[in-house]
């Protein structure tokens, strides 16, 4: 009992910083696949599909500078899911 | 002494868990004027759509879907930025009309362009897939029934049977629980799959002719993962399938959403194929 608050802060803390690991590889990793689609042609090719992607990638990145993890994180899975659409296209349909 | 600190830290940590959980989980009421703005917006998006935003605004008409979803979820959360999110959604609807009007100018007949891209295949409740803007259901995979087809999985054996409209277009194959076929999502994600849109279609078109139902949009999950984690999961499904039938016309008003997480599957089996089942919406019609 006499260390509770210590544990407990100790445990928010924790929870605080994987919670921010993870909101913070969920943006690299749709970040990475939107320039992987940049880089093909993705833009030009797929118009549709990469600014979706880009869209949901500002949106994420903002939530996570307010931060707003969760949704941070849901929007940067929609943008990966758009980039790799728009890579597929750009590449002519070949995953 | 000691002992009373002890109590007063206990109390002072389980206040502030408290004050975390609400914050994180509370949900608010749309209210009248926030749910007229979020309708005009749909509409006006749809209308952009169908006339040929995604060839000739593909930005602005990006920008404007992800506003109108940003919206749409801060006006249903605890926050107070439902309405600086509102504007900035009608600002950018407001770009991708002013973008429309150099559009329709080269292309007088209207019609949207199709994207051709493709959903994924093999899995539950897959029709043939069709262009990414909203067009009619692809006819040659379903056929027409006014029952329920065949019985309710072990999985909804619990629930009673959701009341299937006559003359609705349902999928012989399935054994959907709802009142209209599910729709079914990729591991961990909540983008609705471009073989999900034709259902969606179907589905906004049934409310367009029946405007005295309201519907009930549940979100699920597999069993993979916590409760709390599948709860918000099952939550952000329906938000994304309740956006998508917003884009279509259907007014926010009559559809509400609900997260059953991973407590109620459709199919019992611990595989990928029963997984692939239960990461769904479920459309459940009201009077």
């Amino acid at each position: 009992m006499r260390r509770t608050l210590p544990w407990f802060l100790s445990f928010l803390l924790t929870f605080v910083l994987l919670s921010g690991c993870a909101t913070s590889d969920a943006l690299r990793n749709a970040r990475d696949s939107f320039d992987r689609s940049k880089a093909a042609g993705a833009e030009v090719k797929a118009p549709y599909e990469y600014h979706m992607a880009e869209s949901y990638l500002n949106r994420a990145e903002h939530e996570a500078g307010e931060g707003d993890g969760d949704e941070a994180r849901d929007f940067a899975a929609k943008s990966g899911k758009f980039s790799g659409d728009a890579l597929e296209k750009a590449k002519g349909g070949n995953r | 002494m000691m002992r009373a600190r002890n109590i007063v830290q206990l109390l002072f940590a389980l206040l502030l868990i408290g004050c975390l959980a609400a914050s994180g989980c509370a949900k608010r009421v749309i209210t009248k004027g926030e749910t007229d703005r979020l309708e005009t917006l749909a509409r006006k998006i749809a209308q952009a759509e169908s006339a040929g935003a995604m060839e000739c605004a593909p930005k602005e008409l990006a920008q404007a879907k992800v506003a109108l979803e940003h919206a749409l979820h801060e006006s249903s959360e605890s926050f107070e930025k439902a309405n600086e999110a509102l504007v900035d959604a009608e600002k950018a609807v407001d770009a991708l009309l002013e973008k429309m009007k150099g559009c329709k100018q080269s292309q007088p007949d209207g019609k949207p362009a199709a994207t051709g891209t493709d959903g994924d295949t093999g899995t539950p409740g897959s029709t043939s897939s069709t262009a990414g803007s909203p067009t009619k259901p692809d006819k040659g995979t379903t056929v027409t029934d006014t029952t329920p087809s065949g019985p309710i999985p072990s999985g909804a054996a619990n629930q009673p049977p959701a009341f299937r409209p006559p003359n609705v277009v349902i999928p012989k194959s399935q054994g959907d629980e709802g009142s209209f076929e599910n729709i079914y999502f990729d591991f961990d994600e909540s983008v609705v799959r471009e073989d999900a849109k034709p259902v969606l279609m179907t589905v906004a078109s049934y409310l367009k002719s029946n405007p005295k139902y309201k519907m009930i949009v549940e979100g699920h999950c597999d069993e993979r993962g916590t409760s709390e984690y599948n709860m918000a999961l099952g939550q952000r499904r329906a938000d994304a399938t309740r956006a998508y039938l917003l884009s279509l016309g259907i007014p926010v008003s009559r559809l509400t959403t609900v997260s059953y997480g991973k407590e109620r599957p459709l199919d019992q089996g611990h595989d990928d194929a029963a997984w692939a089942r239960n990461r769904r919406s479920v459309f459940v019609l009201k009077p």
